[in-house]
């Protein structure tokens, strides 16, 4: 268990901002839902029959997978901050297990709604890439499991949203520009128009935006998966676009209000002795700004995207002791933002 | 033709059901259709498309033969209960699935056979897939796609010899 927990805690190789578009893109993420043939979904399965579910998956499978219960309750937190799992996946625990490969950029969730949920995260924009890489994945566990698939409609999902090529791919968009513009609105219609969906803020527990938008594709029957990625990389490329273009107007119209803000930001994140979550996420939105726009030089996108999970309340209950005051919590949230950022890159 | 909902406004979201060959047909403007969940700026929620499924005896009657799933579990949590459920609500998944995803035919990577073979169609499957390809037949002659009919016809002919 030890591995796992070291595994859970060095930050995962998809925050080191070495990706496509990383000044505007956090992540690229591809989700492949698979259930086995002789079993129940596991909404309708028994406890025991989830644990005959999981010892059937774990006994097969290549990588080494685990019991979500073996795991510490700080440790299940920190799998919904490292968007490894969603926060429904830590009630009733009996028979659900994961597993994690490749720094993380792997994962495997076994008896969540369905039997097997496979993740790819990648940095940056590249859904082509993550695409090719998990299909791989998902062919070697195709030779050892036996897979639900029908030929009308595709692979068999416990949700019928599901349903189809069960894949749901999605990119993380950093839009501080758009989100002071006028053409958010527009290009937000746009989307849903396209028939994508759009959630603020990118998932992991978060529940403030930091000017993140997250875009992933709404139907999984009736298009092959390359048309999918396709569809939303390109409008990814779009949305981009005009997120150029709004920064570029800000900045002209702007500039000396905008830069002002970003070293306030800056300083702040560096000095401040109480940070709350909500402060942190905000503020260190302004600081990737400032990143991209090669305003800040002594900080980059990596100590960033690093510490949007680190500081997270069970992240930084694990590196510095658990507590039930939350000044408490912002204080060692500050100190270790503080001490983080006066490192230097 | 006007909104089964609100009697007011012309309908634009068409919802067919098909039981035991009986269709039920719902239409809807797209004021209702936005407030049911059909039209969303956040896309399409499942759970708000669920009281769409009308009442009648021949619907609330569907169980899984296999899980024992039944339509008001199905109601409740809109989730399926097993693969087999797929069989045996297919009826009611039709119009769900295309509305969902504007359509009801996987066309994206086909599942490996060799190791994993798939297991022989059953009669309620084979059933299934007449009501689903009959539909598509309708569909493409209507749209005077004949190659695409022509097809879909080869496909009823091999599911009759299965």
């Amino acid at each position: 268990m030890k591995k796992d927990n070291e595994l859970m805690f060095a930050p995962p190789i998809w925050t080191n901002a070495v990706g496509n578009y990383s000044d505007f893109v956090l992540s690229s993420k591809i989700k492949l839902t698979r259930n086995l043939q002789q079993f129940k979904f596991p909404d309708r399965a028994t406890p025991s029959e989830k644990t005959k579910i999981f010892n059937f998956i774990a006994e097969r499978f290549q990588y080494p997978t685990f019991l979500l219960d073996k795991l510490s309750p700080l440790d299940r937190e920190r799998l919904v901050e490292r968007h490894i799992a969603g926060p429904e996946f830590l009630k009733n625990m009996e028979g659900k297990g994961l597993g994690l490969w490749d720094k993380e950029s792997f994962s495997v969730v076994i008896n969540d709604e369905d039997h097997i949920k496979i993740q790819h995260i990648i940095s940056g924009l590249n859904l082509g890439l993550a695409y090719k890489e998990i299909n791989k994945v998902d062919n070697f566990i195709a030779d050892l499991l036996p897979y639900s698939f029908s030929s009308q409609f595709g692979y068999l999902t416990a949700s019928p949203t599901n349903i189809g090529t069960a894949l749901r791919a999605s990119i993380c968009l950093h839009l501080p520009g758009l989100v002071h513009s006028e053409k958010l609105r527009k290009v937000l219609d746009k989307l849903s128009q396209l028939g994508f969906a759009v959630k603020t803020g990118c998932g992991g527990g978060l529940k403030t935006e930091g000017n993140f938008f997250e875009i992933s594709n709404l139907a999984t029957l009736g298009r092959k998966e390359e048309e999918i990625i396709e569809s939303l990389e390109k409008t990814a490329l779009e949305v981009i676009e005009y997120e150029k273009e709004a920064r570029g107007i800000l900045f002209k119209t702007a500039r000396l209000q905008v830069e002002d803000k970003i070293w306030r930001a800056y300083g702040i994140l560096k000095n401040a002795n109480l940070l709350s979550l909500e402060e942190f996420v905000n503020l260190s939105s302004a600081v990737r700004l400032g990143i991209a726009m090669k305003i800040l030089k002594d900080v980059d996108l990596k100590t960033i995207n690093e510490l949007l999970l680190c500081v997270k309340p069970a992240h930084i209950k694990t590196i510095s002791g658990d507590t039930n005051s939350s000044t408490e919590l912002d204080n060692r949230r500050a100190m270790y933002v503080k001490k983080i950022l006066n490192k230097g890159c | 033709m006007l909104c089964d909902l609100c009697h007011k406004e012309v309908a634009v979201i068409h919802w067919a059901v098909v039981i035991n060959n009986t269709k039920t047909d719902l239409h809807l403007c797209e004021t209702c259709a936005v407030k049911r969940g059909l039209i969303s700026p956040e896309g399409i929620k499942l759970k708000e498309l669920l009281p769409l499924i009308p009442h009648t005896p021949e619907v609330d009657n569907i169980k899984c033969t296999k899980c024992g799933l039944t339509i008001d579990n199905f109601r409740e949590t809109s989730r399926l209960g097993c693969p087999n459920c797929y069989i045996d609500f297919a009826a009611i998944l039709i119009p769900l699935l295309r509305h969902i995803h504007g359509s009801i035919e996987h066309i994206g990577k086909k599942m490996k056979t060799s190791k994993t073979s798939l297991p022989k169609k059953s009669n309620s499957e084979i059933k299934m897939l007449h009501t689903i390809f009959k539909e598509q037949l309708k569909e493409s002659i209507s749209k005077e796609n004949y190659e695409k009919a022509a097809l879909i016809r080869d496909e009823i002919k091999r599911l009759d010899i299965e």
